[in-house]
């Protein structure tokens, strides 16, 4: 090869000046591709994201609670936080006219109620800030009208609110929620069929915040609660609800509750309770009201527990409806005290139907002492005492019995008649369906299931029937209560043409400081219609003070006239 | 292809091959045609319009999605609204003063009728006029509220006026493009809305249907 041309050496060296450079570049570039690349990929595709990106939540509902023929007691209503970003808040033009800051409150004012003052001093506090809540609340109504307005600086938060179409009718039952979640009844107790969880939504939008079509996507699917189904019927809760309040006004009663339970099912239909609450706004109302006391308060019973004490003493074969006794007005247990009766009737030539028609303290004592302490306690327990039911309500009582190895000698007496131990009405709601139901218990339920958004219906358990006493034992002592209205305590005072009624009252004393006072409880549990018991009524009102008999009205209802008369035992002999 | 196929096959066999031979000329390509260029150009223009077409559509699609989103938001709206007030007048509470107001009693003693015997059950009195009253249940509850909605009902039920919600339902609230306007007027048909009945007296206790039969 002959020796380069300098003109060429100049231009290999251009050349490799030229390549290093280039090479340079390259490198550089793959630097910078591979720090973009792998290096900070994740990091600047996630700042890309971010700025492209949106969120939107998805509303989950909760769910409804919905009584037995599926009116919704408890469902959802939209609501809307009006908030402003007090940075902006100025005076704006509207249709070419100036509008100044306090008039646009006072337009706002004029629609939500919030007094513009305070929206004002709302927006005032921080002039730099973001946020202010304006108004709460706001009805989709109302939201329509503030949007109306075209005020510039105004948002709006969209918020759920729990809404109780039936008011106070069935208030003490499905409770409420709070501003952080339930705070009472089904609402709690059953909240994990009830709950909701929101979804999200990620879309990549434009600049003007439409939604890029094809990159939504739902990144978190919003679930919907299910809705709870109760046994209640809220037409009769609400008739049962109004017979509570016009007999406990005219009773001059502090409290009264009731509760009917259908016989066939076990099934609660209505359990009221008065004074009670509106769950849409229960701001101003005593805790005391906030309860279903059919389920949360014991109380000692009384003379309705007789009707358990002989249902024992009949399936023990330890007395039959026609026994005499010479039943004396004062009966002397040991430790020198005396029990006592009511009123006259309760004494004399009875019969055991008498006693229990008449509601004989004495007499239910005598017989008592037939059965042991344990054996009338193990019946106690068959019939649902002493224990929660299967409702297991929010908050429920058990109630309290003694022991019978350790109980005390004057208890061991007065349990036999309702005092020295204690029942909710729902306890003996279930007792008395017991024995309607031929002596076979059917688990208490006020909760049918829970019925899921995606169609699938979660059945609560209907538990075993269990037998309490014999079918036999359970139709004289039905015979027996019949007596009641007919010729006993009931005389005249429980009377619905056509229908026949088993029932037992009850008048307990309460005691308050440890000491039986004047204050009583009366009440009344029976079944109708006697021939063939299809509802359970419990009824009691707490410290009347007009009337302190045991009688209050039992609601009636609309089945079948029976057309037999029945033959009853004899009360008197 | 065969023109090349042609020119590469080996000479026949029988002719001896000459040991060296002239490379052939190669064969000057004629020019490209001008028809294929424009065809291309076509093509990738024709490509590219159909993207931006594709395109458009998508972004109108979007805004079209957009505003039916927002309508159907504002139906749920009007749903929720609607709602609420029948919840409202379910309330057996509301009912029962609805009734009352209007005149109707609670017959506390009803009577019956026993077929066997004719007997009648029960005192078979008629209720009094004004003898039912709706308690309140809740101590220290405004019965002003009740009667308010009790009022407004019962001025709506006598005018004929639909609820206000209801009336809302006829209202356009889109302000759509005209097409998703055409497009909801199908959904709005299917939205019941009650219109004014001065009277229904009319329809009773007139000529009985007479339905045609075959």
């Amino acid at each position: 090869m002959p020796t380069a041309h300098p003109a060429t050496r100049r231009t290999a060296r251009r050349m490799g000046t030229v390549s290093l450079i280039v090479g340079i570049v390259v490198v550089a570039f793959m630097v910078r591709l591979v720090d973009i690349q792998v290096v900070r990929a994740s990091e600047l595709s996630a700042e890309s994201a971010e700025r492209r990106t949106s969120t939107q939540m998805l509303w989950a509902e909760r769910g409804r609670i919905l009584d037995r023929n599926f009116q919704a007691l408890a469902e959802n209503a939209d609501r809307y936080d009006v908030t402003a970003s007090p940075r902006h808040v100025s005076d704006f033009r509207r249709g070419g006219v100036t509008v100044s800051v306090l008039d646009a409150l006072a337009e706002i004012e004029a629609i939500t109620g919030t007094p513009a003052a305070e929206m004002y001093a709302a927006v005032s506090k921080d002039p730099e800030s973001d946020f202010a809540y304006l108004s709460k609340d706001a009805t989709t109504e109302q939201y329509r009208q503030v949007i109306d307005l075209d005020i510039p600086w105004v948002y709006f938060e969209r918020t759920a609110d729990r809404y109780y179409p039936f008011g106070s009718t069935a208030g003490n039952l499905t409770g409420m929620m709070g501003t952080d979640g339930p705070l009472e009844g089904v609402e709690l107790k059953w909240d994990s069929c009830l709950q909701a969880e929101h979804g999200t939504l990620t879309y990549q939008h434009g600049a003007d915040y439409v939604k890029l079509p094809g990159t939504t996507q739902v990144s978190t699917p919003p679930i919907n609660g299910g809705d709870v189904v109760l046994t209640i019927d809220s037409d009769l809760q609400w008739f049962v609800l109004q017979q509570l309040a016009s007999t406990g006004q005219s009773l001059g009663a502090q409290s009264g509750s009731a509760m009917v339970v259908e016989v066939k099912t076990g099934e609660i239909l209505a359990a009221a309770d008065w004074p009670t609450f509106d769950p849409n706004d229960f701001s101003n109302t005593p805790q005391s009201n906030l309860r279903a006391a059919t389920f949360t308060s014991a109380f000692e019973p009384g003379s309705t527990l007789k009707t358990i004490t002989m249902a024992a003493l009949l399936e023990e074969g330890l007395t039959y409806p026609d026994e005499q006794f010479e039943v004396p007005a004062t009966y002397a247990i040991p430790g020198g005290r005396y029990i006592r009766n009511a009123g006259g009737g309760a004494a004399g030539n009875l019969t055991s139907t008498g006693i229990l028609s008449r509601s004989s303290n004495t007499g239910t004592v005598i017989l008592g002492e037939r059965i042991s302490p344990k054996t009338l306690n193990k019946y106690f327990t068959k019939f649902g005492f002493g224990q929660s039911t299967t409702v297991d309500f929010l908050g429920e009582q058990t109630g309290y019995m003694q022991d019978p190895d350790t109980i005390d000698s004057v208890t061991v007496h007065t349990q036999t008649f309702g005092q020295g131990m204690s029942a909710t009405m729902a306890q003996m709601a279930s007792a008395y369906q017991s024995i309607a139901n031929g002596g076979e218990k059917l688990p208490l339920r006020m909760m049918t299931g829970c019925s899921q958004q995606d169609g699938t219906f979660d059945a609560v358990d209907k538990g075993k029937p269990e037998r309490v006493i014999s079918e036999s034992t359970a139709k004289t002592l039905i015979s027996m209560l019949e007596t009641v209205p007919q010729g006993g305590t009931l005389q005249y005072r429980v009377n619905v043409p056509g229908y026949r009624i088993a029932a037992k009252t009850g008048t307990a004393e309460i005691a308050e400081n440890g000491v039986y006072g004047d204050e009583r409880m009366i009440s009344i549990a029976g079944m109708v219609p006697a021939d063939d018991p299809q509802f359970v009524v419990v009824v009691a009102f707490v410290k009347p003070q007009t009337n302190r008999f045991s009688y209050a009205a039992a609601p009636v209802y609309r089945i079948p006239p029976s057309s037999e008369q029945p033959t009853l035992p004899p009360i008197t002999w | 292809m065969s023109a090349l196929a042609a020119n590469i096959a080996p000479a026949p066999r029988a002719v001896k091959a000459p040991s060296v031979r002239a490379v052939p000329s190669a064969k000057t390509s004629a020019p490209p045609r001008i028809s294929y260029a424009i065809a291309t150009l076509v093509g990738i223009f024709a490509i590219l319009a159909g993207q931006l077409v594709l395109s458009i559509a998508l972004g109108n699609g979007a805004y079209a999605i957009q505003d039916l989103e927002r309508q159907l938001a504002e139906r749920n709206r009007d749903l929720s609204i609607v709602s609420e007030e029948i919840g409202q007048m379910q309330d057996p509470q509301t009912l029962a003063t609805l009734a009352v107001s209007l005149g109707m009693v609670d017959d506390g003693d009803p009577a019956y009728l026993r077929l066997s015997d004719a007997a009648v059950l029960g005192s078979g009195q008629p209720a009094v006029a004004g003898s039912t009253s709706v308690v309140s249940v809740v101590p220290g509850e405004d019965a002003a509220a009740v009667e308010t909605v009790v009022a407004a009902m019962a001025a709506q039920a006598t005018e004929g006026e639909s609820m206000t919600a209801f009336a809302s339902l006829t209202e356009d609230t889109s302000g759509g493009d005209a097409e998703t306007i055409s497009v909801l007027e199908g959904v709005d048909a299917q939205v019941p809305v009650v219109t004014a009945q001065t009277s229904v007296a009319g329809s009773f206790g007139g000529d009985l249907p007479s339905p045609t039969t075959h």
